[in-house]
């Protein structure tokens, strides 16, 4: 890239620093830089993640009390594993199958077929129940079940009993039957809020507090107390001792922290 | 598309289709850190559409090269946060099961 001679931008490399990681959740800090390129980076991870979603739903038998496209829209919202949605290519980009998405290289389906038996007692419908095709895309809580299984990944926090029996998609009666095909393919979150990855992301900026030694000196140990206590986050404290008031925290001296909650995995 | 004059080429508007706050802002950021530039700003004309108007006033270079150089800018400080980001994610790993991530300026709750 060429430069001119007579003006060189003040590019600034931004520096990156992870603060917690974990399957769901990560918070790390950016420097160096403005708010401009967090926002960025927040706007991306929302909206333009690519990721895998149900898409198409062929319904062949349904009398649940939820009609047809009830049920296709909450099947639309189930979160799928997408660690393969990179390699994936779009429907509509898809030569392989004049893009009506029904080929492995753009979709991945499922099948799922429910009868509540003659028991008295209410079938719940979840994503434990919806059999994928290809076994690296699946329902997101199924996956982590599996993990768990294996022994391979600490339990979430949030793991309750109720969880591992997966997301309820419908409840079923006695002589009533759910059997349809659905057709995942690969989205933004621009198009649709299903192909979002991102369960929430934020940033703010910390700030930066120094305590001004000299003038501290000059109060008494009640003005100290008092500036302590005037806080209603506790900010500062006060050590016994030596009477010093310093942080309570030890802040970052950064830009900006990004917090951000992925629900499939990084 | 570049709305500009035929005589004066250091001042020009730019539109770009198919973009939003997400590209405009971050260009009027690196934009605004180039000496070049005597002015810069972004609007978007209506929330229905996807366009974004990009104006750039320059101290003597042509608007379009000085756009084209924040945008190559941009594109390389994209880059360089996901090394950077790919190298934090791999020390944190390595770290992290060695012992506890112990970060020397940790927030102490």
């Amino acid at each position: 890239m060429d430069r001119p001679a007579s003006g060189v931008s003040y590019q600034r490399f931004p520096r990156v620093r992870i603060r917690e990681l974990k399957d769901d959740y990560a918070k790390f800090e950016l420097r160096d830089t403005d708010a401009s390129m967090a926002n960025a980076l927040r706007r991306v991870m929302i909206a333009e993640v690519p990721t895998v979603a149900i898409d198409l739903v062929e319904i062949e038998v349904n009398s649940s009390v939820l009609n047809d496209e009830f049920i296709a829209h909450r099947l639309g919202l189930i979160p799928l594993t997408s660690a393969a949605a990179m390699n994936m290519r779009f429907s509509r980009d898809c030569d392989a199958c004049d893009g009506d998405g029904s080929c492995e290289y753009c979709s991945v389906e499922f099948h799922l077929a429910a009868r509540a038996t003659d028991s008295d007692q209410t079938l719940e419908v979840t994503s434990n129940d919806l059999r994928s095709t290809d076994p690296k895309v699946c329902p997101v809580d199924q996956a982590r079940a599996y993990q768990h299984a294996l022994g391979g990944s600490e339990p979430y926090d949030t793991a309750t009993a109720a969880d591992q029996r997966g997301i309820l998609i419908v409840k079923l009666r006695r002589g009533q039957e759910l059997r349809l095909r659905a057709i995942a393919r690969k989205g933004i979150g621009k198009d649709h809020a299903k192909w979002s990855p991102a369960a929430t992301v934020t940033f703010m900026y910390e700030p930066e507090i120094r305590i001004n030694e000299e003038l501290m000196e000059t109060l008494t140990l009640d003005e100290k107390q008092g500036l302590v206590e005037s806080s209603p986050t506790k900010v500062f404290t006060i050590d016994p001792n030596t009477q010093q008031v310093s942080m309570f925290f030890t802040f970052f001296k950064c830009f900006g922290v990004l917090f951000s909650s992925y629900y499939t995995t990084m | 598309m570049e709305h500009g004059s035929v005589t004066d080429s250091t001042a020009s508007s730019f539109s770009i289709m198919e973009e939003d706050h997400t590209l405009a802002n971050s260009v009027r950021f690196v934009l605004n850190q180039d000496p070049r530039v005597a002015f810069c700003g972004y609007s978007i004309p209506h929330p229905a559409d996807n366009k974004v108007n990009i104006r750039v006033q320059t101290t003597g270079d042509p608007a379009k090269d000085v756009l084209k150089d924040s945008l190559q800018d941009l594109m390389i400080m994209c880059q360089h946060v996901r090394g950077t980001f790919d190298n934090a994610v791999s020390d944190f790993r390595q770290n992290k099961t060695a012992e506890g991530m112990d970060i020397d300026l940790n927030k102490k709750k």
